[in-house]
């Protein structure tokens, strides 16, 4: 099914359309939703959030854009909007943890590749982590990724490329091993 | 991989594969998403669609009005105030760790390097001047749109014209958050809410009437406009939230 028929079923309230439609996408969008939270329940949330919405906008989509674009950045406009509120809920647990004091040092230690990575892209300024999540990562390209955070497609490359050059000094020892 | 790089690559196969195995060290390590749970999204998702909020057998929550996160950041709020955290801290006390953005020609803002890739040291009070002047007049500014916006003022205008206002501003505050003015943990999460706030109104589709309700209910849920006011009236160097 071709995405113009699909999306005129969908607008008709065809129910299989709409599991079609979803099927398609569900994946990509809770990947995406996942990456950023890391959080299974708010992954659940955000995903389900964003098809509602998407559904709810579907009238407005008039084939100017492929409907694969037109749905993610619907998505990813979702997910941007819950990352604000996990934002702060981490900002919280962050200064949390420093009033707890440093006697949790089991985390810092034996520092092999996944903490090193975690560390390296959680202190990603958060618009470098965003683009080097979804192009890196999940397979955005520049253009998706210009259209879902509203920037040029040249803003995502310039901030892509900066968060590569950050986590090569960061991940420096693994980066000789990777090319070697 | 073949995108634009700054110029300070090493060869180009070498990047190649360093950037190849870093894709796929996150891949594999960093928030691994699980077997997408297909059938009990979907079932929320109809039951949400057909506006009877079924409880799921999987799931404690009805949807899609609650927000679990919520009850997390009134409990940390609670705790936070409790401990006695609430930040008086100055103004370059901590790095920054927002984006810096590239797209700089709409915009006469001072620019910089985002705090937590120059490596600076705090900034005096006087190399901090340009920055407030810039960030109280983005905050006047972004106050008045936004007042206009919700008012529905802009409702006469296109929504051509409505994103077309939104995106200087949207630049500048992107600006800001890659700026030492941003050091300032409440002037940065103000920024966030309204770069947030200011990317939809970006991204506004001609049929906006809907998306205009999101935007509102976006700016409630982070009382914007009120932080907004408060922060032009006291200077952009003590935001409060």
């Amino acid at each position: 099914m071709d995405d113009r028929t699909l999306v005129q079923r969908v607008k008709s309230g065809d129910p299989a359309a709409e599991r079609a439609l979803y099927d398609a996408h569900v994946d990509r969008v809770y990947g995406l939703a996942y990456r950023m939270t890391g959080d299974e329940t708010l992954a659940r949330d955000l995903t389900q959030d964003a098809f509602v919405r998407a559904f709810d906008r579907i009238d407005g989509y008039r084939g100017d854009a492929a409907l694969s674009t037109w749905l993610h950045t619907v998505t990813t406009s979702v997910v941007l909007n819950g990352l604000r509120k996990v934002r702060r809920i981490r900002e919280r647990e962050a200064d949390l943890d420093d009033a707890r004091g440093a006697a949790d040092t089991k985390r810092m230690s034996e520092p092999d590749l996944k903490d090193r990575l975690h560390v390296a892209i959680a202190g990603l300024p958060d618009g470098y982590r965003k683009v080097f999540v979804m192009h890196d990562v999940e397979g955005y390209t520049h253009q998706e990724i210009g259209r879902a955070l509203g920037v040029a497609e040249g803003t995502s490359k310039a901030q892509l490329s900066r968060a590569r050059a950050k986590l090569r000094v960061e991940l420096a020892d693994y980066a000789e091993e990777w090319v070697a | 991989m073949t995108d634009e790089r700054d110029g300070t690559q090493e060869e180009p196969e070498v990047e190649e594969a360093f950037v190849r195995a870093l894709g796929d060290a996150a891949r594999r390590l960093w928030n691994a998403p699980p077997d997408t749970p297909r059938e009990e999204m979907w079932d929320e998702i109809r039951a949400a669609r057909a506006g009877s909020a079924v409880e799921s057998g999987t799931s404690s929550r009805r949807f899609p009005r609650p927000r679990p996160w919520w009850i997390g950041i009134a409990a940390a709020l609670a705790i936070g105030v409790v401990l006695g955290r609430v930040s008086d801290e100055p103004i370059g006390s901590q790095t920054s760790d927002a984006p810096a953005v590239a797209d700089a020609g709409s915009t006469t803002t001072p620019t910089a390097e985002p705090a937590a890739e120059s490596g600076a040291e705090t900034p005096s009070d006087a190399e901090l001047l340009p920055y407030r002047f810039a960030t109280t007049e983005l905050l006047n500014r972004s106050e008045t749109f936004l007042t206009m916006v919700r008012a529905g003022g802009a409702a006469e205008e296109s929504t051509d014209e409505v994103r077309e206002w939104a995106r200087p501003l949207l630049t500048r505050t992107r600006l800001l958050l890659g700026s030492p003015a941003a050091a300032d943990p409440e002037l940065r999460s103000l920024l966030d809410d309204l770069e947030i706030v200011l990317v939809q109104i970006a991204q506004l589709p001609e049929d906006d009437s809907e998306e205009r309700g999101w935007i509102d209910e976006g700016m409630d849920e982070s009382r914007l406009l009120f932080r907004l006011r408060a922060a032009s009236a006291a200077g952009a160097g003590t935001v409060r939230m």
